[in-house]
């Protein structure tokens, strides 16, 4: 009996919060949508909707510097919508085009556009800008040309962000290092080295072990993704293989690094928590990892192997042909006043994306962030070895194919008890030369045969 | 050894329902913590009790070091000004172990208010006319005889076999033909009816006796009256599994609503918690605590219904 009351009167506190959060959320609703009405456009208004994948403390951002123009453009209305996420950004921008209801503008990758442009769906911006010579001199070359599709410009930058190393300067002083990042691929496998002697449980690197990563890797060590023609995949190069053994070498060989395949942020966790005095990360992480960090850390540009190289990702803004000739002017407005150098430098500033703009870094708002993170200087200066994810639509398998390829790598069995294999050999003879060289060969070919299973996967796609 | 037996079946069915409500306990705790002890390893289970100053327009976290009569002084421990001594008034320190305000912090950081009435009238929608279209198509496939019926049921068992994902972006270019993007007729009548749900209620009718419907048929029922007056109150059990399921798949669902609506008004619960699943990062505290108040009414639901629920699941597939 008196479990059935003590049953009944939880049940009945349940209702009762319920209820209560219902009639409050109810009401709110009801001034929301007002709110909303107010909100919308007016009759003397151009309304833009633009689709992006923002959201968080970037969608507030957006929000915020969109309401600005907003204030400040009376005549035009961008009403921002968010999706989410760029898997579902991309999926409805698909399904809009079929269904010819697209928004006036969008965020979009490389591989959609070249969808849509091959549709006929958008509206080049050589339309609003009379001198494009002119007005590509402010921007790095890489960024610019990756929006350019059989001569036109059919996109604009809008959020580039590049991948760059996160350093905790404590740990480096703890374990006798100088607080000034590793530069080379030799200097990180040292300072790895002497973060994980000098500190039993600590790390020196962890990564997710994500393609960009990899991609990074490749590049630094003289590889390449595509051949220049677009039409041979070339990632399994030796150079691969050899990249991608150097990550695999700090885990299984020197047992100073980790990685977390396919969980996410994971890593950045154990950079936060101090575990590992390195990470790469993208620059956007910054605004999510900062409040959380208990030591002083510090960023850098990514490492230099036998190249410098660095990947630049990030969407692209597009303007669709379905607007009408009103809309496309107003959105045009919009877009310019997004990527005025001033803009560029508060939007840079308060999210960790690039400036797109090169005069945006004498702005006074950049030079402040620039002084209270100094690494950003070297970052930004090492742009000029930038590249980009090939643009060609297939290059979405091909990420996937990868994808697979270096998740099978990283947890091959036969890799890891090629290592083992190594490891109890070489405490019996620690002298034997030909170690080594046997244990290249075993992982290198492992993992030759990986990449070459990705390339061919991806290699019938291209033909 | 009944005994024995019995304690042995209790400590059985304890220890996996402490595996299962582990997860629900974790979220409630994680939304209480402070973001480092959120992910803090090793995991720490009940948070620690903390200090708090406001400094600089925001509440920064401090490691009290001097505890004086008037004044202490302590440290800020994370974030942009990591490192700084403050000194301040005892009264302004505030200590705090559960931190409530993330809730209230994951409320404001969307109109969640208004993702709660949507998901909340989508579901009850969804829910009631599932009911009523499935029983209906339910008692002609068990009851009644026309021509084609098997190859009909076989047809409509083979929908089941589709994924969703291959009819998304068909199932949005009708919508959006309509015009129907960005209202609540794209959230609610494509899932009017259910082929699952006229299943599941086909068995249940399969298995009431034969003899009931003579009796019906003697005393004068029309089909209709039959339903309403033998079949549906016979089988409430079902009638409340298959509404949960609705209910929860409906309260559940994320990319439907996310495909065809646009406007924030028109958004759902589970397209509100992706605003803490970002690009470089999660936000784990007030996601937690979103995610509690946005499965505290799908747990109110299952309690109310909980015994006819599990009624319904065991009884519903046998055969007489």
């Amino acid at each position: 009996m008196k479990k059935h009351l003590i049953k009944k009167i939880l049940i009945y506190t349940m209702l009762i919060i319920g209820g209560v959060a219902f009639i409050f959320g109810f009401f709110q609703a009801v001034n929301h949508g007002e709110k909303i009405n107010k909100e919308t456009a007016q009759e003397n208004q151009t309304k833009i909707i633009f689709w992006h994948a923002m959201g968080g403390p970037l969608g507030k951002v957006l929000d915020e510097m969109i309401d600005e123009f907003n204030q400040t453009h009376p005549d035009i209305y961008i009403v921002p919508q968010s999706m989410g996420n760029y898997n579902a950004l991309s999926q409805k921008l698909l399904a809009s085009a079929i269904a010819k209801n697209q928004p006036v503008l969008a965020q979009a990758y490389e591989a959609w556009i070249a969808k849509f442009v091959k549709g006929d769906l958008l509206v080049p911006f050589n339309k609003f800008i009379p001198n494009v010579e002119d007005f590509k001199k402010d921007f790095y070359p890489v960024v610019f040309e990756d929006n350019v599709y059989k001569g036109k410009l059919y996109s604009l930058p809008f959020n580039k962000s590049t991948p760059i190393l996160y350093y905790n300067k404590e740990l480096f002083k703890k374990s006798g290092l100088s607080t000034s990042p590793p530069q080379t691929w030799d200097d990180f496998l040292m300072y790895s080295k002497t973060i994980h002697k000098n500190n039993a449980n600590k790390l020196g690197y962890v990564g997710a072990g994500t393609v960009s990563d990899f991609e990074c890797f490749l590049v630094q060590n003289g590889g390449k993704l595509l051949s220049d023609d677009g039409k041979t995949i070339l990632f399994n190069s030796k150079e691969g293989a050899e990249a991608l053994q150097f990550l695999l070498d700090m885990k299984y060989l020197h047992h100073v690094a980790d990685y977390y395949i396919g969980s996410g942020f994971q890593f950045q966790t154990d950079f936060i928590t101090g575990r590992a005095g390195m990470m790469i990360g993208s620059s956007v992480s910054r605004i999510y990892i900062e409040k959380n960090l208990m030591f002083n850390w510090g960023m850098a540009p990514l490492l230099r192997g036998k190249n410098k190289g660095v990947l630049i990702y990030g969407t692209n803004i597009v303007l669709f042909k379905n607007a009408t000739e009103k809309q496309q002017r107003a959105a045009w407005e919009f877009v310019q006043w997004f990527l005025s150098p001033k803009n560029q430098a508060k939007w840079a500033a308060r999210t960790g994306y690039l400036p797109a703009r090169i005069s945006s870094l004498k702005t006074k708002e950049f030079q402040k962030t620039i002084k209270h993170y100094p690494g950003l200087k070297p970052i930004i200066r090492g742009l000029k070895d930038g590249f980009v994810d090939p643009r060609t639509a297939v290059w979405f398998i091909a990420r996937q194919n990868l994808e697979q390829a270096i998740n099978n790598t990283f947890l091959s069995d036969k890799i890891i008890s090629a290592y083992k294999n190594y490891n109890s050999a070489l405490a019996s003879d620690p002298q034997n030369p030909k170690l080594k060289k046997q244990l290249d060969t075993t992982v290198q070919s492992i993992i030759k045969e990986e990449l070459d299973k990705a390339a061919k996967k991806t290699q019938k796609w291209l033909e | 050894m009944k005994r024995l037996w019995k304690i042995l079946l209790h400590f059985i069915l304890g220890v996996s329902s402490l595996i299962m409500i582990m997860p629900f306990i974790w979220m409630v705790l994680t939304s209480l913590k402070s973001p480092a002890e959120s992910i803090a390893f090793p995991p720490k289970w009940i948070p620690s009790a903390k200090y708090y100053v406001s400094y600089e327009n925001s509440t920064e976290e401090i490691i009290i070091k001097e505890k004086g009569k008037d004044t202490w002084k302590g440290i800020i421990k994370a974030g942009r000004n990591r490192g700084k001594v403050l000194t301040v008034k005892k009264e302004d320190v505030h200590k705090k172990r559960f931190l409530w305000e993330n809730y209230l912090k994951a409320w404001k950081s969307a109109p969640f208010g208004l993702y709660f009435f949507n998901s909340f009238f989508t579901a009850v929608v969804t829910t009631v006319a599932q009911l009523l279209t499935s029983a209906l198509a339910a008692y002609a496939f068990a009851k009644l005889d026309f021509p084609l019926k098997n190859i009909l049921f076989v047809i409509l068992l083979a929908t089941l076999m589709v994924p969703k994902q291959v009819i998304l972006i068909p199932n949005y270019v009708i919508l959006a033909k309509l015009g129907w993007i960005d209202t609540y007729k794209a959230l609610t009548v494509p899932w009017l009816a259910s082929v699952f749900s006229i299943y599941f209620m086909r068995q249940y009718f399969e298995s009431i006796p034969k003899d009931l419907f003579s009796a019906a048929k003697i005393d004068g029922c029309t089909h209709w009256q039959t339903l309403t007056q033998i079949v549906i109150p016979l089988s409430t059990s079902v009638f409340v599994t298959t509404g949960l399921f609705t209910f929860i798949a409906s309260w559940n669902s994320l990319l439907w609503p996310l495909i065809v609506t646009n406007s924030p008004s028109m958004r759902t619960l589970q397209v509100g918690l992706t605003v803490f699943n970002q690009e470089s990062g999660t936000n784990w505290t007030q996601l937690m605590a979103a995610s509690t108040f946005s499965l505290a009414p799908l747990i109110i639901v299952f309690f109310l219904a909980q015994k006819t629920f599990i009624e319904g699941i065991a009884s519903s597939g046998l055969k007489e």
